[in-house]
Formats: C-alpha cells, structure tokens, sequence
C-alpha cells in the first residue's frame, strides 16, 4: 500500500472514530450529569413560562430552593444559577433565557464580590456545547473564541475542551450513576447540597482582589436595560456566607458592597443583602464557607421567600 | 510559536507545501524567512542576538579556513567561543552570578550592590549557540569546510525544527542538506508525520495531564504526604522524558517530511541499566557535544585515573550549568557526575558479588533490577532538576526518605487553598497512556520506520494516536520544558 494512502485511510479512520467517540461521549456525559443536563435543557431550549427567574453563580444554584420560593410566593420560579458565573454570564444566561421563554416578572440577580471576577469570562463553557441550538449561547461561544469554524465544523474537536473529571464522567455515565449524590435532589434547577457542615479543618478560601472594571458594569447595565425593556422587576439579592468569611479574604470587599449598594439606590432595585442572618453563623448550615447546605438552602429559601413576598406584593 | 498550536499547525503545512512547489535554488530562502518568523514569534527583538551569533561565526568560519598560522587560528576560535559564551553569559548567567557573588558577600557582612538585569532569556539560547560553536570547532580542526553562503550558514543555525530545543546539530550532518536536492518523498512525508503524531501525542497526553500532578506538589513541596511527593517526582521523570523526547520527534519529523535527516536524541533512556547508559540514550546531541567538545580536549579516559575521575565531573557539572543558570541545576549535574565516578570506583566490588551470587544468570531478576536501579538514580537526581530552590529539594528528600506524614495522603490532589489539582480520571488516563507509552517503545524502534514494513499496523497506530491525541490531550498551549534552556 503506498504511504500517502495509509496517511489519508488512517486520518479518516481517525476523523470518524472521533466523531463517533464524541457523539457517544456527550451522550453519556449527559446521561451521568442529569441535573445539568435538565436544567440547560429547561433554560435554554423549552419555553415553561415562569414567572420569577434566579440567576447567579454556585451559591445561587446551591442555596434557593424554588420549591420553598413558590410555596411562600406563589409563583413559579426556576433557580437559573451559574456554576462559577459573573456578571457576563448572567447577561448571557438572561439573554438565552429570553430567546426561548416568554419574560418572568420577576429577576432576582444574586450579586456578590465574586459577580465582578474578570476571568474566566465563561466559568464551564464546554458545558453549553450541547446546545449550540441557542442563538444567544453560540454568540457567546464565538465570541470569547470557544467555537472557532473548525470546531463548528468538526464537531469532535469540542472533546478537546473538556477536562479529566468530565472525562472521566463519560465513564460513570455508561455504568448508570448520576450526578445526584444519593441523599440530594433536585427542583427546577435547584440542587441540594448535601448534609455536609463546616468543619474545624474547613479552609479559607484563597485571597483575591475584585476589580470593577467597565466590562462588568457594562454587564449590569445590560441586565437592567434588558429587564426595563422586557418589563421585568428586578431584585438584586446577596446570598448568605459563612461568617462573612469571603469579605474577609476579598480585599476590596467594601468597595464593590458600596457599588451594588449605591447602584441599586440609584437604579430603585431592592436589594436584598443576607449576609446577616441568624444562619450565617451557624456552621450546621454550610456545606462550606460559600455555600450552605441542603439544610441551610432550605431555611434560607423560606427566609428570602419572605422577603420576596414582602417586595412582590407591595 | 510552540509546535503544540494551531498556528504551528498552519504555519508548519504553508512551509512544507511552498518548500516542495518553489524552485531547490529559492529553497534556503524560504526556509530562512520560515524560520525568522518562527522565531519572532516568541519575543521579534532577540532575533537580534541570534543574528549577531550568525554574523561572528559566519566570518569565524572563513578566517579560521583562510588562515595557515596554526597560533592565529587559535586566536579566531578564541574570539568565536568568547564571543558565543559572553552572550550566554550575559542572558543567561550575569544575575546568576550576581545574586550568588552579593549572597556569598552577605554571609561576611558585605554589601554589595550589583544592577539587576530585567531582561528575558532569549528562547533556546543554549541550543543555537552550542549548534554555533559546532561549526567553528569543527572548521577549525578541519572536519568541516567554512560555509560561504551566508544564507545557508544562517539556515544552519536557523533551522525551524530544531532552532529552540535542538538537536544541537553538526556542521557535518546538517549543512550539505541544506544544498541537497529534496524531492517530494510520500514516504519522507509519513515518516515525518507519524514522528510527529508520536511527538505530539507524548506532549500532550503524557507530559501536560501528568506535570499538573508534578507542578502542584512542587510549588508546594511542604503540605504534602511522602507518597504523594513520590508520585510527584515519578510524574516529573515521565513528564520532562514526554515533553522533551516529544519536541524532538516533532522536530525530526518535521524535518523529515522536507526530506531533512536530524540526528536522533532520545533511544528509549529509562530502559537503561545504568547511568552510564542512560547518558547514551538521553539528549543524545548534547552529550554527544560534551564529550566531542570538552570531555575529549580535557583528555578523557586516557589521562591517569584522578584526572579522568575530574573530567567526568567537570563535563557534568559544566552540562547542569548548561541547563540553567541556578544552583540545582549544578547539584543536578554534580549528582550525575557522582553516580558516574562512584560506578568507576565500586566496579570490581559489585562485579565480585554478581559473580559470586550469579544473579547476572538470571536474567528475568537481573535486568528488571538494573532498569529501576537506573530509573531511580535518575529521578533522585530530577528532584534537583525540577526542584524551585535547593531548600526546596533538601525539603522533598528529607520528607521522602523520612516517610513525612503530618498532611494525609491524596488520591485526588488539591492545592493548598483545596482545589482540585489532579482527580482520579486525570490519574486513570494516565496510568493507562504511560502503560501505553512503555509498550510501544518496547516495541518500536525510535524513529518508528519499522512500520514500514507492515502498513495495517501503520494505518492502526497512526488512526489510534490521532484519536488518543484527540480525546485524552490537555491543550493548554503550554510551554515545551527545555525552551527556557
């Protein structure tokens, strides 16, 4: 056989088993990550018409319960957090959300210190590969260089993006598990966060500086306009940490707390700041320092339902 | 611009096709331009120095042809290596000597101020001047004639493939090619392309998922148990083995598919049963360089038995110096020159107890016990290689060979502030790619022609290192370990 035919019989063999590992590997990926999977799927490609949306990073995610939200409330709410989200990607999350869903009434934005990290602008990108079928989220790709023409046109070169442990999910996935520890649950994007508390040995996390740069308060301006032309009321709320233990290693804390603050006076947003209640300094009620527990998201989410309650039916 | 990019990618398929579709006498030029901007890809202003290297050992070469008078002669070659080892000294040694001259003076109470110098080491700066200082030494013994093209001399230096990260090349090897008709070859063009599947495959499966383990516990040698420290300086072996013994194959594949024949400079080391073997299979162009170009002028082994025993030392200690201008680097070299002199020394003991005990007829025992006796000389020594400052290496030998235990051990690494650094499917991937690394060098030989003569298996290992490359890569875009050599 002459070498320029194996080169090019090895190059399509190859082509195809990547294509064909792909496929099988976002399946199966898919399949392990049942929560994100439903979630992504509600968010970004369904039309439930909710009537109150909760977008922010992990400790959203983790921390409100809808399920608590709509019994106190009565409306119908979907936790919309972003797993190590900011600012860009809660404008991104709001625009891909209104693609396809008639707007809510309601937004409640969690925004803390870490709403005004720099990078990286897209926390989990590879995470939204599956649902290019959004407009909004393609821009994005494209935008920030995560979905080059190559990579819309061979497919499986995406594979490259995704780390070990999502790798390695791919295995998990074909023996059945899921991402769902065998204690928590799931509801309408909420996932609980285990049972797990703070412990004596529980680390600090590490020392950073926030800055607030043009971008990302062109992002908050975004969210703002988007939501005075959708109608939307907006709440900007600051969910609880463990002892204010992330304004102490955020060195310039005070700073970006005034921000929000004066920015929400100045908008006429409420904002709902609950870094001061009872539970904040109770370590039964936190998985970690940033994130309460399955526990702690229950009580919390009665707390804020109050208060949302309080603010809705003014 | 590093081999493992995209742009690499495109830059690499634009030279190889214009080289095969231009004219043999348009050739060199394009070669030389290809390589200028290769280079100017990493910092533009160093080409600089590479130029004024170019420029002295251009007319080196034809003073030295030129000149009869054997003392002027001399002289030329002086000047050319003065000149080759100022620049080095300069980029890369001048802080080093300065921060070691004002610490040695603090430890009498002296204080002295020497200027700091804020500036870059220009990439590869070892290889193309060593490369450079081949070509007058070999003139100047006559081995080689002085190159007249300045063009071709430049290409020489220059050449894209092996200019950051070698092999450090030989006039006598290198420049003729350069003349050479290089017709298209479809078998120089899979050669090479599957040279550099393998290269990149040990790049970014093996040295980038493996060096996350190896960078974290290095930057923090204190916070973690011993049998992580093990691991971690296993991990470095395998890594700086992948990374660099990768570049090279992407080098020599590269050239290779123009029809280029680069010297080989990794046969398979770790398989080595002892450290004298080692060095004949590790970085081959380098200590081949040592030996031609300072071990053998200092009179080799054919001097009396001390000063033989001082050669050795002197070559390891002056190629750890090479390797980087910080303390660890010279112990690393020191400790090589070590094992070397301390197998002379015990020789005949060890040769009476394997005679006596027989264990050398038993080969299945034997030979295992060579290969992981080697390995593990060779890894103690990368603790001094890879360690950040020789507190650190005296840290991580003193808390292995204590068996430190005060933090857990990890299964899955996380930094000091507790994030994940290396989970079980990083570890999972790979065991089972180092296992696939270690079978297929068992098997192959180093160049990977022996897949010629059996073409499904070509079609089977070139499709399977594609798709590992593909699936299993960790494509951070980060640096090859010996470009800051």
């Amino acid at each position: 056989m002459r070498p320029i035919s194996r080169l090019i019989i090895a190059f399509v063999l190859a082509g195809l088993l990547c294509q064909l590992s792909y496929m099988i590997f976002i399946k199966e990926v898919k399949k392990y990550q049942v929560h994100n999977t439903e979630r992504l799927t509600e968010l970004l490609t369904r039309t439930t018409d909710f009537d109150m949306l909760f977008i922010g990073s992990s400790r959203t995610h983790f921390s409100i319960n809808p399920m608590m939200i709509d019994s106190v409330c009565h409306t119908q709410s979907y936790n919309a957090g972003v797993e190590g989200g900011n600012l860009y990607e809660f404008e991104m999350m709001l625009r891909a959300y209104l693609e396809n869903h008639p707007a809510p009434k309601w937004l409640v934005l969690t925004i803390d210190l870490h709403s005004f990290a720099e990078a990286p602008k897209m926390f989990n990108y590879p995470v939204y590969y599956p649902y290019l079928q959004n407009k909004t989220i393609k821009r994005y790709l494209e935008q920030n260089d995560h979905l080059s023409f190559l990579k819309q046109a061979v497919p499986f070169l995406r594979i490259m993006d995704y780390d070990d442990d999502t790798k390695g999910s791919f295995i998990k996935g074909l023996s059945g598990k899921s991402d769902i520890p065998d204690n928590d649950f799931q509801y309408k994007g909420y996932l609980s966060n285990t049972s797990n508390v703070i412990g004596a040995d529980e680390l600090l996390p590490a020392r950073s500086t926030m800055k607030i740069t043009g971008e990302r308060k062109t992002c908050l301006d975004s969210v703002v306009n988007i939501c005075k032309r959708d109608n939307i009321r907006l709440i900007f709320t600051y969910a609880p940490e463990y002892a204010k233990r992330y304004q102490q290693v955020v060195s310039n804390a005070g700073e970006i707390l005034n921000y929000i603050n004066d920015y929400a006076v100045k908008h006429g947003i409420p904002y709902l700041k609950d870094d001061g209640l009872d539970i904040c300094t109770d370590p039964s009620m936190f998985a970690n320092v940033g994130h309460l527990n399955k526990e702690g998201a229950k009580r919390y989410s009665v707390i804020l339902g109050k208060e949302l309650n309080g603010i809705i039916n003014k | 611009m590093l081999f493992n990019s995209l742009p690499f990618l495109i830059f690499f398929v634009i030279v190889t096709v214009l080289y095969f579709v231009l004219l043999h006498k348009v050739r060199w030029l394009l070669l030389l331009i290809a390589s200028c901007v290769f280079y100017m890809f990493f910092k533009p202003v160093y080409i600089l120095i590479l130029a004024f290297t170019i420029v002295v050992d251009y007319f080196a070469g034809i003073l030295l042809e030129s000149e009869k008078n054997m003392k002027r002669r001399k002289k030329f070659l002086i000047m050319s290596i003065v000149a080759n080892v100022s620049i080095l000294a300069v980029f890369k040694y001048y802080n080093f000597l300065d921060s070691s001259v004002t610490g040695l003076a603090a430890l009498f109470h002296w204080h002295i101020e020497i200027p700091y110098l804020t500036i870059l080491l220009p990439i590869g700066l070892s290889f193309h001047t060593f490369q450079a200082m081949s070509y007058t030494i070999e003139v100047y013994r006559g081995k080689q004639a002085a190159e007249k093209h300045f063009g071709i001399y430049a290409l020489y230096v220059m050449f894209y493939p092996q200019l950051v990260a070698g092999p450090i090349e030989r006039p006598q090897n290198l420049l003729h090619q350069f003349r050479e008709k290089h017709p298209f070859s479809s078998q120089n063009l899979i050669d090479g392309l599957r040279l550099m599947l393998w290269g990149f495959f040990k790049k970014v499966v093996i040295a980038d998922r493996v060096s996350q383990y190896a960078n974290t516990v290095f930057n923090h040698p204190g916070d973690y148990h011993f049998g992580n420290l093990i691991i971690a300086v296993s991990c470095f072996a395998i890594q700086i083995y992948a990374d660099f013994s990768g570049y090279s194959d992407i080098a020599i594949g590269a050239a290779r598919t123009m029809g280029f024949d680069l010297m080989i400079n990794f046969n398979r080391p770790y398989q080595s049963k002892s450290i004298t073997e080692f060095w004949k299979r590790w970085h081959i162009s380098l200590s081949t360089w040592f030996k031609d170009y300072v071990y053998i002028p200092l009179g080799g082994n054919k001097v009396g038995i001390p000063k033989w025993y001082f050669n050795l030392f002197i070559v390891f200690l002056i190629s750890g110096l090479w390797h980087g201008a910080n303390w660890t680097f010279i112990l690393w070299g020191a400790l090589h020159g070590f094992y070397l002199i301390f197998a002379l020394l015990t020789e005949k003991a060890r040769n009476k107890i394997i005679s006596f005990t027989r264990i050398d007829k038993v080969k299945w025992l034997y030979n295992p016990i060579q290969v992981i006796t080697t390995f593990s000389l060779v890894t103690l020594a990368w603790i001094f290689f890879r360690g950040n400052s020789v507190s650190d290496v005296g840290l991580i030998i003193k808390h292995i060979f204590t068996m430190y235990h005060r933090h857990p051990f990890q299964l899955v690494l996380k930094d000091p502030s507790g994030a994940i650094a290396f989970t079980k499917s990083a570890l999972l991937i790979s065991i089972l790619m180092i296992g696939f690394i270690v079978y297929m060098e068992s098997k192959v030989t180093p160049l990977l022609k022996g897949f010629n003569r059996r073409p499904v298996l070509d079609i089977l290992f070139m499709t399977l290192v594609s798709v590992l490359i593909i699936l299993f890569g960790v494509f951070q875009n980060s640096n090859f370990i010996y470009f800051q050599f």
